[in-house]
């Protein structure tokens, strides 16, 4: 609920970032974008004038269970701009190493951003997922016989899809509220979700190669005009 | 790229847009803008989803398709030329798309500098054409500035075309209370916010009359009308907070008395868009107040990767 007679607009981001060796050309502009959202998506709302009471941004590293020590590190949500030195910090910390085959662990990076502690105060909400990555991803639960493997994943790709929910069934998300914005390739299973999906925006890449043909300005547009 | 025909100007992109992608496409000669919806979306690979699932998708995407198409139907009939014709609304692979004829737009600081009695047509059409919606029952659902495409006739003279219809609907089956209200919070009437808040209530053809009332002052003026920006961030938390606005006396006299009861706190003493009709079609005819009122105016950053993640353990 808002807060008496003044609206609130409260965004919660999830960034899951592909922390690859193949991304080591791009990482460092996937990172300054990361970093520049907080005053660029503020501005651009003053340009409009709206105003965000809250924003947290949370932050998900995917490698892959089977080939990496590291394979999904996650953190809690930052405040921003209060927390703004911790969450520079923190993506100032990440590094693009290893990844084994070019199929990565996407989905499961994706089902930890859907089950996030989303925000449930405001009038209105926005939960953003903003997925950085230039592979296609194994199926889920590929990698379910390694020790590092999470429980309580979904089981298949339907049940993600279900996780992700539409406009009858949010089992963890508001379907007004989510939004999921995609820098990946054209490629299994990134295609599936663009092509089944609502709310997504996918902005292909070429496998293997960056992600700096994307402008950066449509991409604060594609969640500032969200909000 | 072709979309059902529609050769599509480089690619669909989602700049300045509410979340759906769009551009300029060609067709039998014809140039038209199209946008792509993002929900619902058709589930294109069913081969990955259960088959239950995959009908779930097809009931809603078939509720949506039926719905959109009728509403688009009914706004073109009741166009008076001046809301932005709907050429095609349909599904191509796992998305809907709607195609609109292309409106060449002009600044609105030309719109500023026009002749006062220009930016009154302006508003005369502008109720005219928002009123035909509301005689038929439809609410516009997004009145706002940006909505307004201004265009220059061969005669040199300015008109204006209501664009996006994506928020519309039938005052007989408003939004749900307990669903977000889509729309731009700066033009939002208050009974939404309340309606938002309190999970309960109905909105009606008097939430664009509120948005239109701004849009006027905007039109006249080029700046919404005044409110203490220190306690409020909108025009609806002024109303609601018992604040009056401030209405710029550049206006016209009655076209200042208008915006003042098109942008009223509670929306039944709010003037529907029929009798500002009247106004000027009753020669002589002055506007009343319904209410006899007069209204005037962090901490220091760590580097190391592992104390701000953690493994991520189970769901």
């Amino acid at each position: 609920m808002g807060n008496g007679l003044k609206m609130t607009y409260n965004v919660d981001m999830v960034f899951c970032i592909d922390a690859t060796g193949s991304m080591q050309p791009v990482i460092s502009t996937v990172k300054q974008n990361a970093l520049s959202f907080y005053h660029d998506v503020v501005r651009v709302m003053e340009n409009k004038q709206k105003t965000i009471n809250s924003m947290r941004v949370r932050v998900i590293v995917f490698r892959d269970y089977i080939a990496d020590d590291q394979p999904m590190m996650t953190t809690k949500f930052f405040e921003l701009p209060a927390q703004a030195a911790q969450f520079e910090a923190c993506i100032n910390s990440i590094s693009a190493m290893g990844g084994g085959d070019e199929p990565e662990d996407g989905l499961e990076a994706l089902a930890y951003a859907i089950r996030s502690d989303w925000t449930k105060e405001g009038t209105k909400r926005r939960n953003v997922i903003v997925v950085w990555t230039d592979a296609s991803t194994h199926e889920i639960g590929y990698a379910k016989s390694d020790p590092k493997y999470p429980k309580g994943m979904p089981e298949s790709f339907n049940q993600l899809t279900e996780w992700w929910g539409d406009r009858q069934m949010e089992p963890y998300i508001k379907n007004a509220a989510k939004r999921l914005v995609l820098f990946a390739p054209k490629a299994p299973y990134w295609e599936q979700i663009s092509s089944t999906w609502n709310n997504v925006i996918h902005y292909p890449s070429t496998a293997g190669r960056g992600l700096e043909e994307f402008t950066y300005k449509e991409i604060v547009d594609a969640i500032c005009n969200s909000i | 790229m072709e979309i059902k025909g529609y050769q599509i100007r480089g690619e669909l992109k989602t700049t300045n847009s509410g979340f759906s992608k769009w551009g300029f496409a060609d067709k039998n000669g014809k140039t038209y803008f199209i946008k792509e919806f993002i929900d619902p979306v058709y589930p294109v690979y069913a081969d990955v989803l259960e088959p239950a699932l995959v009908e779930r998708k097809k009931r809603i995407c078939k509720e949506f398709e039926d719905r959109t198409a009728l509403l688009y139907r009914e706004i073109n009939e009741c166009s008076d030329g001046n809301l932005v014709y709907i050429e095609e609304f349909f599904r191509e692979g796992s998305h809907y798309y709607l195609t609109m004829e292309k409106v060449a737009a002009v600044s609105m600081n030309l719109v500023k500098r026009m002749p006062r009695e220009d930016r009154i047509r302006i508003c005369k059409t502008l109720i005219h054409s928002i009123g035909r919606m509301h005689q038929r029952g439809i609410v516009h659902g997004d009145i706002k500035l940006d909505n307004i495409m201004f265009r220059q006739l061969p005669s040199g003279k300015i008109t204006a075309k209501v664009i996006d219809f994506d928020n519309s609907f039938w005052e007989s089956e408003p939004p749900d209370p307990e669903e977000e209200v889509h729309g731009d919070p700066v033009y939002m009437a208050p009974e939404t916010f309340r309606m938002m808040e309190e999970e309960e209530g109905a909105l009606t053809r008097a939430i664009d009359v509120f948005a239109l009332g701004l849009v006027f002052h905007q039109i006249f003026t080029g700046e919404l009308p005044g409110f203490d920006h220190s306690r409020y961030d909108y025009p609806f938390e002024a109303v609601l907070g018992g604040e009056e606005l401030s209405y710029s006396y550049e206006i016209p006299g009655e076209w200042r008395e208008m915006i003042i009861r098109m942008t009223e706190k509670e929306e039944e003493k709010r003037i529907s868009l029929v009798e500002a009709e009247q106004m000027w079609k009753s020669p002589g005819s002055r506007l009343r107040s319904t209410t006899g009122e007069t209204k005037g105016a962090g901490s220091s950053g760590e580097s190391e990767a592992g104390t701000f993640f953690t493994a991520a353990g189970d769901l």
